[in-house]
């Protein structure tokens, strides 16, 4: 009787922080949201709210003024993200695969050469000239990809995820006639496919949140991925404040502060319902790593 | 096997196929004339730029023989764009720069602009149209390296309040000449509102009234005085600044202005007497363009005199690549683009009936959320624009006098090199920045000590060796002068 009240009183605590715990997170989004959705009238007079006084669709409209190139920006998002990604997971993990490969004879060296990239690197401007001057890439959405395409620290983690599948799997299967590609893509890639979706959820996050290389780049707006896009109207705004060149905004009133929180509910929105569905792979990729020994 | 070998080949034809779509519309037709390209501030997301850019070239064409194209760069990434495609040693002819955004100084100094002194030469109309006085504050490294755009070059320091208050205080206002000044008015003020008014002015920047021009803060000279012997000084250690904060202190201590900053507050709905009153730079048809934004009436009023300074000249400066492949047709460019006022209005305004309607000969008004727009200061001589409605007709005229009849600067001319003292100006900067906010806000209770406190950090951070360069860089610069 005793035991089961102190055990009632234990998950009571526990759900209780939890929820508390959970609340804290949750949050802050949804005051992200619903700032969004206030006028700028009411947050200038009440302060930010979780319930919008005055509701208000002024900071979307504002956004979405030319629909057009949003969803352009949208656009170049999802192929710059797709793109890159598949292209990431690819080359990442079959650059994992052969450098942790015990029988490759130049493992060592090629290892080396993904490690120095890491420490040292050409620079900004020389990455520059590569890439405009001699691939010819400027204004290309290639320049993005392949520019974020490799992290020789995600090749090192997947090399370890890959060190933990038997050598003796590897070698039976050999024996059995299959060739690298075939040990590669139904041995090794299904066994190593937490440890990949983990690669390939940060990386799809990195491009899906890249502006820089989308503002050095590219010059044409089409082009323009969703966060640049965002950031240039937002950036607009600061500018005419600052500049005092309030001519240019022909009298209408900016909806800062919501139209601020709208272009963060536009940017992360389809990350976040995305993440919903591959959360599994990651939690469990993270875990995997650990318990192996 | 084959499976992956299939797999691998759709990903390739997908690949080859971005790429083709990312590849297109790049080429146009072979053109036999000459094209310049023009790097330009301007707002990218705007639905008709290339149609109005067509047009500007069609212009050019007609008039010169050669075509533009007009490259746009947003604001917020001009400088780091700007500096890529420089140092990246991109094809262009002509780009923006200024002191405060893809540094002209800088530039000259790291050789990516062209002099242009002896080239002026081929260009007497537009070598004419610019004072003498305006050509020596473009100079750098003894070199005029671009062409300033023409507009508000006099710098002041003028107070922006409502109009309301200005009426309804003006006898305690009529007389103001300094910021000091401003004291009995605050005492009215502050009795009558307490704890509302948003003082926010940012005295570091503009101290004009207080006869100091600051040259990289904290480094500073007197603005007025002898021209061949000029002292170099910490401005932060001056009577006029201790005075200043004091002064601050006692406004907020009395509860003549509101307690903190006010960073979150928009300015499109405050109240009149909740706005903050800045120390901006007074030029005309200011006024109108502040209403715009408050949506009351406004008055400005200056309290300095009107000074020429590189700041002012600076501002806004086209200058030609030294690689360009056309330099003299791209110089030549600059004097049509400086000397009509069809072009530069195009390029200001649009196109008539489309994004802007005449009111009268020089009044025009834009229409709602134009397809384009630009401001007019980073395209070429302001002067030849037109008003916008609710300016006076002739703000232009009024605005080139000023320009005329100001006081010049006494380092007019002088850029100083940044290099050997980057470190010391990166340190003081972030001292200044600490504590910056709370004396402009007088928030602090013994303001004298937190002043000193500042001033000992800032000796560490290096204050005295940038007073002694500065003091060496323009004492050779008087030498040669």
């Amino acid at each position: 009787m005793k035991s089961s009240t102190e055990a009632r009183m234990v998950s009571l605590v526990s759900y209780i922080s939890f929820i508390l715990f959970g609340l804290i997170c949750l949050l802050p989004m949804l005051m992200v949201v619903a700032i969004s959705f206030t006028s700028e009238q009411s947050i200038a007079e009440n302060g930010f709210q979780l319930i919008p006084k005055e509701f208000s669709l002024e900071a979307y409209k504002l956004l979405f003024a030319n629909p057009g190139q949003i969803l352009d920006a949208y656009k170049t998002t999802a192929i710059v993200t797709i793109t890159g990604t598949v292209l990431s997971v690819l080359f990442t993990s079959q650059a994992a695969y052969v450098t942790s490969r015990s029988t490759f004879r130049a493992q060592k060296q090629i290892s080396f050469m993904f490690y120095f990239t890491q420490l040292f690197n050409g620079g900004l401007v020389p990455t520059y000239v590569l890439v405009t001057q001699y691939l010819h890439l400027k204004n290309s959405l290639w320049a993005i990809i392949l520019i974020m395409m490799i992290s020789p620290w995600n090749v090192f983690l997947l090399r370890t995820y890959i060190k933990g599948v038997p050598e003796s799997l590897i070698e039976s299967a050999k024996l059995d006639g299959a060739s690298e590609f075939r040990i590669f893509y139904q041995i090794v890639f299904p066994l190593t496919i937490s440890g990949i979706a983990t690669v390939a959820i940060t990386t799809a996050i990195g491009y899906w949140n890249d502006w820089y290389q989308n503002m050095l780049y590219i010059t044409d707006v089409n082009k323009y991925s969703l966060q640049y896009l965002l950031q240039t109207l937002l950036g607009k705004i600061d500018f005419l404040k600052a500049a005092g060149d309030v001519g240019m905004l022909t009298g209408m009133a900016l909806p800062e502060e919501s139209l601020r929180m709208a272009t963060c509910v536009v940017a992360i929105g389809p990350m976040a319902i995305l993440f919903l569905f591959v959360q599994k792979f990651f939690v469990k990729g993270i875990t995997v790593g650990s318990v192996k020994g | 096997m084959k499976k992956t070998k299939r797999l691998l080949a759709m990903l390739m034809a997908a690949a080859m196929a971005i790429g083709m779509l990312a590849g297109c519309g790049g080429k146009n037709e072979e053109d036999e004339a000459i094209t310049l390209t023009w790097y330009i501030m301007g707002d990218t997301t705007l639905s008709d730029n290339n149609e109005v850019f067509q047009k500007a070239s069609d212009m050019v064409y007609e008039n010169l023989g050669y075509r533009l194209r007009i490259m746009p760069i947003d604001a917020a990434s001009y400088n780091d764009k700007m500096k890529m495609i420089i140092a990246g040693g991109e094809e262009w002819d002509i780009c923006w720069t200024s002191n405060w955004c893809n540094n002209y100084a800088n530039n000259v100094t790291n050789g990516a602009f062209l002099q242009l002194d002896d080239l002026l030469d081929e260009v007497p109309t537009l070598r004419d149209s610019i004072d003498e006085k305006i050509w020596e504050g473009v100079k750098a490294d003894g070199g005029i390296y671009g062409i300033p755009v023409q507009q508000i070059m006099a710098r002041n320091s003028a107070i922006s309040m409502p109009l309301e208050f200005w009426e309804k205080y003006n006898d305690t206002l009529v007389d103001v000449k300094s910021y000091q000044d401003m004291d009995a008015f605050m005492k009215k003020f502050g009795a009558d509102y307490p704890n509302v008014a948003r003082v926010t002015f940012n005295w570091q920047n503009l101290m004009y009234d207080q006869n100091i021009e600051p040259i990289v803060k904290p480094a500073a000279i007197d603005l007025e005085g002898p021209t061949d012997e000029i002292k170099v000084y910490n401005m932060y250690e001056t009577e006029a600044f201790k005075n200043l904060v004091l002064l601050r202190r006692e406004w907020t201590k009395n509860g003549y202005t509101k307690k903190g900053t006010d960073g979150n507050a928009t300015s499109a709905n405050r109240k009149p007497e909740q706005e903050p009153w800045v120390i901006d730079c007074y030029k005309p048809g200011y006024e109108v363009m502040r209403e715009a934004s408050v949506k009351y009436p406004v008055k400005v009023f200056t309290i300095s005199d009107n000074y020429l300074t590189n700041d002012g000249i600076q501002a806004t400066i086209h200058s030609i690549n030294y690689a360009s492949k056309h330099p003299v047709e791209a110089l030549k460019f600059l004097e049509f683009a400086n000397t009509s006022p069809e072009f530069v209005n195009l390029l200001v305004y649009g196109i008539e009936g489309k994004h802007y309607n005449k009111i009268d000969d020089v009044t025009v008004k834009r229409v709602d959320n134009p397809g384009y727009q630009n401001s007019d200061w980073c395209i070429a001589n302001v002067f030849n624009t037109y008003v916008m409605e609710g300016q006076p007709a002739d703000a232009h005229s009024q605005t080139k006098a000023m320009n005329d009849n100001a006081k010049t600067s006494r380092i007019l001319g002088f850029n100083l090199d940044r290099e050997p003292i980057k470190i010391q100006i990166a340190n003081c900067a972030s001292v200044i920045n600490e504590y910056n906010a709370q004396l402009e806000e007088g928030l602090v209770e013994d303001t004298e000590a937190f002043l000193d406190e500042m001033n000992a950090k800032l000796k560490t951070a290096g204050v005295d060796e940038i007073v002694a360069e500065v003091q060496r860089q323009i004492d050779e610069w008087l030498a040669t002068k």
